[in-house]
C-alpha cells in the first residue's frame, strides 16, 4: 500500500469534517422529527416544528457536501457504495424527497391535514438516520465488491453487527441531541418533554455506545491502538457532563450532546485510516486513500472547501444567532 | 426492457420533474430582489407586501425544487456508476463545488428570507434576498457549466468534429489516463467550455420569463376577482415588464445559441431543424413532423430561412443529417418536436407579454377579462417550453453521455435490471405524487393574499 500524500489525507479529513458537522447540526432536527408524532399534546407539536424549521435546510446541506466531496475525491468508493446498496439508496431517496415537502405542506394544512405529515417527519427522520448510520458503519465492516464490481450486495452482507450497531448509535444519538435542542429552544411543557427524551435517550445511547465501541474495535482488531481509546474516553467524559447538566441546564445540554457526537464520529475515521471503503471479500482489495482522485482535483477542492468552510461557518453562526429565541406555538412565518 | 433504457427513463423522469422548479425559483428570486430593493429605497409598504407574497410562493417552489434536486446526484452512483468512476475527478468535482459554494448560500439564507422579516433589520433582510438571488444563480451557472461540459468538452471545433477526438491537457483542460479516469488539469477551461456562457444566458432569460409569467398569472387572478387591485396592478406591471424584456431578448440569445450548437455539436442542430439533406436554400420550419425512415420532414416554414439565419445568405450550404453516420444521430423526431415546441411557446409568450405590458399601463385593467384569463392560462407554458428545450439539448446529445468520449451505453452501472425497474416505479410514483401536491397547493398559497 503506497503512503498516502498530505493532500489525500486532507481530502479524507474534509469529508470527515462535513459528515461530523452534518451529524452535529442536522442530528437534532432529525431527532425532533423522530419524536414529533408521539407528542400527545397537539399544541406542543408546532413548537417542535418551529424550533427546527428555519435551520434544517442549512443542516442537511452538510450531508450533500460530504456526499459531493466523496464523489469528487473518491469516485470509486462513491460508485461502489451507491450501486451495491441500490435498494437502500432508493429508500433514502424517497425520504429525502419527502422531507422538505413535509415541512411545507404541514405549514399550509389545518390540524387534521397536518397529522399524516407529522408521521412523514418520523419516516423521513428515521430512514435518513438509519441509512446514514448503516453506511457509515459499512465503510468500516466493508462491502463485498470485485474489481469490476459486477455484483450486488445481498441484504445479508449488510446485516452484520457493525452497520446495525452504528445505525442504532445514530438513532439514539440524534434522539438525545433533539431532546437537548428542545431544552434550549423551548419553554414549559415542550422543554420538559425535551428533558425527558434527553434523559432516556442518554441511557440508550450510553449502552449502545459501549457495545458499538467493542464491535468496531473488534472488527479492526484495534485494541492496542491508543487514539480510539482517547476519543472514547473524551466521549465518556462529555457524556457524564451532559448527564449532570441535563436536569437544569438551558443551553449547556445541546452544546454537550453536540460535542459527544463530534467526539464519537472521528473514531470511525481513525479506525479506517487509510482505508476509505473496506472490501469484505478481500481486505487487500479495499479502496484506500491511494485511490483518491488525481492531485489537481484534490488541490482544487481542498482550496475551495477550506475557504468555504470558514465562510459557511460564519454564516451558520449568524443565522443560528438570529434563531436562538425560545419558540412559541405561533411563530411569525411566511 | 434492458437496464440502460430503464436507467435513462428514470433519470429522464426525475430530471424533468426537477426542472419544473429551478426556473420558477430563479424567476421569483429576481422578482423578490427587485421588490425588496424598491422597498429598501422608497420604504413603500406596497413593495414589501408584494415581496412577502412572492416569498411565500418561493418557499413552496424551493421546497419541491430541493426535494427533487437533492436525489439527482445519487443517480450518478446508483445508475451511472461507470460514468461516475471515470469522470468523478472532473464532473464530481464540479458538482461538489456547487454544493459547497452556491447551494450553501441559498440553503442558509432562505431561512432568513422565510422567517426573519421581524427578526433582522431591513438592510439585513435585503442582504438575505440578495444572497438567495446570488446563490441560486451561481448554482444554476455551475450546474449549467457542468452539463455544458458533457455537450462541448473540446475547445477546438475541428477536434470536436473528429470521429475519435483525444482531449488535450492544455487545450481542453483535461485528459483521460490509462485506466480511463478523467484527469482534470485546468478547471477554468472545463468550467468555461465553449457552450457554458451562451447556455447560461439562454437558461437564465428563460427562467426569469418563467417566474415573471407565473407572477403575471397570479396578479391577473387577483385583478379578475377585484381583490387587492392596487397591489395586484403594481405586480402586474412588474411582471409584464420583466416578461416582455426577457421574451424579446430570447430570440437573439437563442440565435447565438443555435450558432454554437451548429459549430460544436454535429448532428444536433440538423436534428433540431429536421434537415436531412445538406443543401443551400435550407428552409426554416415552423411546425410539422419528421419521418425518419423516409428521411423526410413534412412541415410548413420559410424557404431559405435557415440558410439565411445560419450563413447570412440564401446560398449558404447548411449541413444536414446526411453529413453524419446514422449511428451518431439522436432521436430526430423527438428532438425536432421538442425544439419547435419550445420556439412556438416562446413566440406565443412574447405576444402575450407585449399585450400585457401594453394594457398594464392603461386604465381599467381589471375589466379586460380576456387578457387576465390568458395570463392565468399562460402560467404553465414557460415550464413546458423549458422542458422542451431541455429535452432537445439532452436527447440531441445522444448517443453520447460525454460528447464523442463516452457513450451512454458505457456509462451505466452493472446493477440488475430488476432493481432499476423497482426504482423507476417507486421514484416515478413519489415524484408524480409530489408534482400533484405542488399543483394542488399553489392556489392555496396564492389565495392567502398579497401581504
Amino acid at each position: 500500500m503506497p503512503e498516502p500524500t498530505g493532500l489525500q489525507i486532507y481530502g479524507f479529513l474534509l469529508i470527515g469534517i462535513a459528515a461530523t458537522v452534518f451529524a452535529v447540526l442536522d442530528g437534532f432536527a432529525l431527532g425532533i422529527g423522530m419524536m414529533l408524532p408521539f407528542c400527545r399534546r397537539a399544541e406542543d407539536r408546532p413548537v417542535m416544528v418551529h424550533a427546527i424549521w428555519p435551520l434544517w435546510e442549512g443542516n442537511q446541506l452538510w450531508a450533500l457536501i460530504a456526499g459531493g466531496a466523496l464523489f469528487a475525491l473518491f469516485p470509486g468508493a462513491f460508485a461502489v457504495l451507491l450501486s451495491l446498496l441500490y435498494p437502500v439508496v432508493v429508500l433514502l431517496m424517497v425520504a429525502l424527497l419527502l422531507r422538505p415537502v413535509a415541512f411545507e405542506i404541514w405549514h399550509h394544512s389545518d390540524a387534521a391535514g397536518r397529522r399524516p405529515w407529522e408521521w412523514a417527519f418520523l419516516f423521513t427522520s428515521v430512514t435518513i438516520t438509519t441509512v446514514f448510520g448503516a453506511v457509515y458503519g459499512l465503510t468500516l465492516s466493508g462491502l463485498p465488491f470485485t474489481a469490476d464490481d459486477r455484483y450486488s450486495a445481498s441484504l445479508k452482507s449488510v446485516l452484520n453487527p457493525v452497520p446495525l450497531l452504528t445505525a442504532a448509535l445514530f438513532l439514539s444519538a440524534f434522539l438525545m441531541h433533539g431532546g437537548a435542542y428542545l431544552v434550549a429552544r423551548a419553554a414549559g411543557a415542550v422543554q420538559a418533554t425535551g428533558r425527558r427524551v434527553l434523559g432516556r435517550a442518554w441511557m440508550v445511547f450510553a449502552i449502545t455506545f459501549a457495545c458499538w465501541f467493542a464491535a468496531v474495535m473488534g472488527a479492526r482488531q484495534a485494541w492496542a491502538r491508543p487514539l480510539p481509546w482517547v476519543l472514547a474516553a473524551a466521549s465518556a467524559g462529555l457524556l457524564l457532563a451532559l448527564r449532570r447538566s441535563a436536569g437544569r441546564g438551558e443551553r449547556a445540554p445541546v452544546f454537550l450532546s453536540g460535542l459527544v457526537i463530534a467526539s464519537v464520529f472521528p473514531i470511525v475515521g481513525v479506525l479506517q485510516f487509510p482505508v476509505v471503503l473496506a472490501n469484505s471479500r478481500d481486505f487487500a482489495g479495499s479502496i484506500t486513500l491511494a485511490d483518491a482522485s488525481p492531485a489537481y482535483t484534490l488541490r482544487l477542492l481542498a482550496g475551495i472547501a477550506t475557504v468555504m468552510l470558514l465562510i459557511v461557518g460564519a454564516f451558520t453562526i449568524f443565522v443560528y444567532r438570529i434563531f436562538r429565541h425560545k419558540v412559541a406555538a405561533e411563530e411569525h412565518a411566511y | 426492457m434492458d437496464g440502460i433504457f430503464l436507467s435513462r427513463l428514470q433519470s429522464g423522469i426525475s430530471l424533468m420533474v426537477h426542472f419544473v422548479f429551478p426556473g420558477l425559483t430563479l424567476g421569483m428570486a429576481l422578482f423578490i430582489l427587485i421588490a425588496e430593493s424598491v422597498f429598501l429605497k422608497t420604504g413603500r409598504a406596497l413593495y414589501r407586501d408584494i415581496s412577502a407574497m412572492t416569498v411565500r410562493i418561493l418557499a413552496l417552489v424551493f421546497a419541491f425544487g430541493v426535494a427533487t434536486g437533492l436525489v439527482l446526484p445519487f443517480a450518478f452512483g446508483t445508475n451511472w456508476a461507470e460514468f461516475s468512476k471515470a469522470t468523478g475527478p472532473l464532473f464530481g468535482a464540479c458538482l461538489a463545488v456547487e454544493g459547497i459554494t452556491a447551494f450553501t448560500l441559498e440553503a442558509v439564507f432562505i431561512g432568513v428570507l422565510l422567517f426573519g422579516r421581524n427578526r433582522v433589520s431591513r438592510r439585513a433582510y435585503w442582504m438575505s434576498a440578495l444572497l438567495v438571488f446570488v446563490g441560486s444563480h451561481l448554482s444554476a451557472l455551475i450546474i449549467i457549466a457542468t452539463n455544458s461540459w458533457l455537450q462541448t468538452p473540446f475547445h477546438d471545433p475541428a477536434v470536436a468534429a473528429l470521429a475519435q477526438p483525444v482531449p488535450d491537457a492544455v487545450r481542453d483542460g483535461f485528459t483521460i489516463d490509462a485506466q480511463g479516469r478523467y484527469v482534470l488539469s485546468d478547471f477554468r477551461k472545463v468550467f468555461f467550455n465553449p457552450s457554458t456562457l451562451i447556455r447560461f444566458l439562454h437558461t437564465m432569460t428563460a427562467s426569469w420569463l418563467t417566474g415573471a409569467t407565473f407572477m403575471l398569472g397570479v396578479a391577473a387572478w387577483f385583478l379578475a376577482r377585484q381583490r387587492e387591485t392596487d397591489r395586484a396592478r403594481v405586480m402586474f406591471r412588474m411582471a409584464s415588464t420583466i416578461a416582455l424584456v426577457t421574451a424579446l431578448s430570447q430570440p437573439l440569445i437563442g440565435h447565438f445559441h443555435i450558432m454554437e450548437v451548429l459549430k460544436w455539436q454535429g448532428p444536433k442542430s440538423p436534428a433540431m431543424e429536421g434537415l436531412f439533406e445538406t443543401r443551400s436554400h435550407a428552409p426554416l420550419y415552423a411546425a410539422g413532423w419528421v419521418d425518419v425512415r423516409e428521411r423526410k420532414t413534412y412541415a410548413i416554414g420559410l424557404p431559405g430561412g435557415l440558410s439565411l439565419l445560419e450563413g447570412g445568405s440564401l446560398e449558404t450550404r447548411v449541413e444536414g443529417l446526411d453529413a453524419f453516420p446514422e449511428s451518431e444521430w439522436p432521436n430526430v423526431a423527438v428532438v425536432f418536436q421538442a425544439f419547435h415546441g419550445m420556439v412556438m411557446l416562446g413566440v406565443a409568450l412574447a405576444a402575450l407579454a407585449g399585450l400585457a405590458a401594453w394594457f398594464a399601463w392603461r386604465p381599467r385593467l381589471e375589466t379586460r377579462t380576456w387578457l387576465l384569463r390568458a395570463c392565468m392560462a399562460a402560467v404553465p407554458l414557460p415550464v413546458v417550453a423549458n422542458e422542451c428545450g431541455w429535452l432537445a439539448a439532452e436527447i440531441g446529445r445522444q448517443p453520447w453521455t460525454v460528447w464523442k468520449l463516452m457513450r451512454t451505453a458505457d456509462a451505466a452501472s452493472a446493477v440488475p435490471a430488476g432493481y432499476v425497474a423497482f426504482s423507476v416505479v417507486v421514484l416515478t410514483l413519489v415524484m408524480v405524487g409530489l408534482l400533484a401536491l405542488f399543483v394542488r397547493f399553489v392556489p392555496r398559497v396564492v389565495a392567502k393574499g398579497i401581504h
